[in-house]
């Protein structure tokens, strides 16, 4: 089933919510459809995402999330046009840096290959690589996965408790 | 300017009331209860929509991610309202309760945020909820010092309409025994959490004149009968109060006042009643009622009464004053010696200071506290000791920030993001709310040219700091700093947030307060010198602004008044 057909038939890891008249998709990167980044920036962007931040024991990882598919949607209704273009051409950058590499498909390489990419680009001090990372470590953390399995969340905490010691592996509150 | 006599023959059964009260924010909620409860047939006219408790929160109980943009707001919306993206509060989850820029324009002659919520409640339901008493020394200083007018009224007169005000809205707080702050009425106070405790121990043992102690509010921590009757319940500590809250947990005119005052069967509420003018009758000397222009079809009608309450928030206030012109005062309503727009003040929130903290790491807090710790000024409280005039209450509070923050090691993979996922250091945040000095010179006026979609002129800003703002803001930096030092803090960084007047929504003044009605607008009463029933309650009453956040001085203020007017039907 290609992409098409499966947003078209809604799969069970996608829900379609309407906040204030505003259509969103919830879903997982690798169900959607993107408009805003081209396919091959948004597939590179949902990787990077996922070295980023991967999957661990606790909690999921960016792609299963919807880092991309939600920065497909909140990058261009909140970034001034300028840094909407700041962005991709980041993008562009970490991109060609990976395929001057050696790269092909990012999601499907090896851990040892994604740990070299990733040196490669931390160091490569590239211009606007902080805002792409700060983007991605939003889109992740604001996320209900984000908030509630790497976080903790607590919708009603029913009152304030001003000194609750703190265990080695406790995560931090996530508002 | 209207024809009396004409107006006179426009009364009729459905229009008359004992009192009308203009607005319906946290001031006019008060009137209008207070009135109420003494069997007083009284009006209220808001000109927002009607916004109902509980009805009217869509958001209320939204987890954060549900929002399509988790808080921020799309670009054009921010791009289209550049005054209300300056507010802090002002998000996707909050964004239906504030004005938008293009719906009220007004003038800036000099810079000037003009944040407004335009429904029943008012800014009631989206204010900060941090509620001190003025300490008698607000009240003595400007006269004092020299840097306004004698307030004609003491600590100790309106003290027991802190209390009435203070049991109904809970006030949740300690009992500290300061004079510079004094006692509330308080249901159990908010807890510190350890870094905030340790630094105000530091603070409390490194200076004899400055107490670092838990801020006060009005959320119910322990609800009284008194509260459960208003169907309001404890707070829950979400802190998501901005969008209005389902268990009634914060004070506001929605939960409170407004039901209260509607149950004694003497309210009646019009919404999308834009007041135009008070209507002035030189034969009694007195306002018979005001002109109303409907928001949405634009036709006028007028409602009459005996006694007026003018409580549309500062600015709109001293609007309806100089847009109320007759033969007898063409330059507003009691306006004989130019005062009404003139001597407005606002509270000076520039200075801000970051800070790391890296004791007390074991410990962690639960839930989200809607307060912070407050160090009552120390400046100037017994005479003028320092080099600027007034004083600044201090506040600060400390967290400890996640995915957030900067950690060690690897910048990437599964370490990167288990120490994401951790509490980092604590993050200290001090902030001061500092008095500015009313001056003639700040003022607001009436556009000669420009009236809004009613007909009303658009009123025009001119307010600006001045060199003892800048005075007092570096005294406050070097203060807060040495105080952040001597408590262990690293990483210590100044602020001066430039902001314009206007955003700290503590606009003072232009209708103020004093025994000579040639240098003020209101008696002691807040009642106008020369057109004596019609009170004005709110913040453009205040002669001075004091250090303390204004809400529960304006709702003593407007209880205390009430009292009084009630004595035209005894």
């Amino acid at each position: 089933m290609n992409r098409r057909e499966t947003i078209k038939n809604l799969g069970a890891g996608s829900l379609l919510i309407t906040v204030g008249g505003f259509s969103f998709y919830r879903c997982t990167d690798d169900v959607y459809v993107p408009h805003f980044f081209e396919q091959k920036e948004y597939d590179f962007l949902s990787a990077f995402a996922e070295c980023l931040l991967p999957t661990s024991e606790d909690s999921p990882g960016a792609t299963e999330v919807g880092v991309a598919s939600f920065l497909d949607q909140y990058v261009p209704a909140c970034y001034p046009p300028k840094q909407q273009q700041m962005l991709k051409s980041t993008l562009q950058s970490l991109m060609k840096i990976y395929l001057e590499d050696g790269g092909q498909t990012l999601a499907k390489e090896s851990v040892d290959k994604k740990n070299d990419l990733m040196e490669l680009i931390e160091s490569s001090k590239i211009e606007g690589y902080k805002p792409l990372k700060s983007a991605v470590l939003f889109a992740y953390f604001t996320s209900q996965e984000g908030m509630t399995k790497a976080l903790r969340y607590d919708p009603v905490p029913g009152e304030y408790k001003g000194d609750v010691p703190l265990g080695e592996n406790d995560k931090a509150w996530a508002i | 300017m209207g024809n009396m006599k004409e107006h006179h023959s426009l009364k009729n059964e459905t229009n008359t009331f004992q009192a009308i009260v203009i607005g319906s924010g946290i001031s006019g909620g008060w009137v209008a209860k207070e009135l109420c409860d003494k069997g007083i047939g009284t009006l209220m006219l808001e000109r927002g929509r009607d916004v109902r408790h509980l009805r009217d929160y869509p958001t209320a109980t939204t987890d954060p991610w549900e929002f399509s943009y988790r808080g921020d707001l799309p670009h054009d919306i921010k791009q289209r309202n550049p005054i209300a993206s300056r507010c802090y509060a002002f998000e996707d989850a909050t964004e239906h309760f504030f004005v938008k820029d293009n719906e009220h324009p007004y003038i800036q002659e000099k810079p000037f945020d003009w944040i407004r919520g335009y429904q029943l409640g008012g800014r009631s339901l989206i204010w900060a909820r941090q509620t001190q008493r003025w300490s008698r020394f607000e009240f003595e200083k400007p006269a004092r010092d020299g840097y306004s007018i004698k307030w004609p009224i003491t600590y100790d007169e309106l003290a027991p309409w802190y209390s009435h005000v203070e049991k109904f809205v809970g006030i949740s707080g300690e009992r500290n025994g300061l004079d510079v702050l004094p006692d509330s009425e308080v249901l159990s106070a908010w807890e510190m959490n350890k870094a905030e405790a340790s630094i105000a121990t530091s603070i409390n043992e490194g200076y004899a004149d400055r107490h670092a102690v838990i801020g006060r509010c009005a959320h119910l921590t322990e609800p009284q009968p008194i509260h459960q009757e208003q169907g309001r319940g404890k707070c829950q500590a979400r802190n998501l109060c901005y969008r209005g809250c389902p268990y009634g947990g914060y004070f506001s005119s929605n939960s409170g006042t407004i039901p209260w005052a509607e149950k004694t069967g003497n309210l009646t509420i019009k919404t999308d009643a834009v007041v135009h003018s008070i209507l002035y009758d030189d034969e009694s000397k007195k306002a018979i009622g005001v002109k109303v222009i409907d928001r949405l079809t634009k036709e006028e009608s007028f409602y009459f009464s005996d006694i007026v309450f003018l409580n549309a928030g500062s600015l709109n206030s001293n609007l309806v004053l100089l847009n109320s012109v007759s033969d007898r005062f063409p330059n507003g309503l009691s306006n004989d010696h130019d005062v009404l727009g003139r001597y407005m003040a606002f509270h000076h929130y520039r200075g801000s200071l970051t800070a790391t903290y890296n004791k007390d790491l074991d410990s962690y807090y639960s839930g989200r506290r809607p307060t912070s710790i407050m160090i009552p000024n120390f400046r100037n409280v017994k005479k003028q000791d320092a080099d600027f005039q007034g004083g600044y209450m201090t506040f600060y509070s400390t967290s400890r920030k996640a995915w957030n923050r900067k950690v060690e090691g690897q910048q990437y993979g599964v370490d990167y993001k288990r120490e994401l996922s951790k509490p980092g250091p604590w993050s200290v945040y001090m902030m001061m709310q500092g008095e500015t000095i009313p001056k003639k010179t700040n003022r607001v006026y009436l556009s000669p040219t420009e009236v809004d979609e009613w007909g009303v002129p658009l009123i025009t800003t001119s307010i600006d700091y001045d060199d003892n703002d800048e005075r007092m803001l570096r005294d406050f930096l070097n203060e807060g700093k040495q105080m952040l030092e001597s408590a262990g803090c690293d990483m210590i960084s100044e602020h001066d947030s430039q902001q314009a007047p206007g955003l700290d929504i503590h606009t003072m003044g232009g209708i103020r307060m004093g025994s000579d009605p040639t240098t003020s607008m209101v008696d002691k009463h807040c009642r106008l010198h020369h057109c004596q029933n019609v009170y004005v309650t709110d913040g453009a009453c205040m002669s001075s602004t004091g250090v303390q956040n204004p809400s529960l001085t304006y709702m003593a203020l407007s209880a205390r008044a009430a009292e009084h007017a009630s004595a035209t039907f005894k």
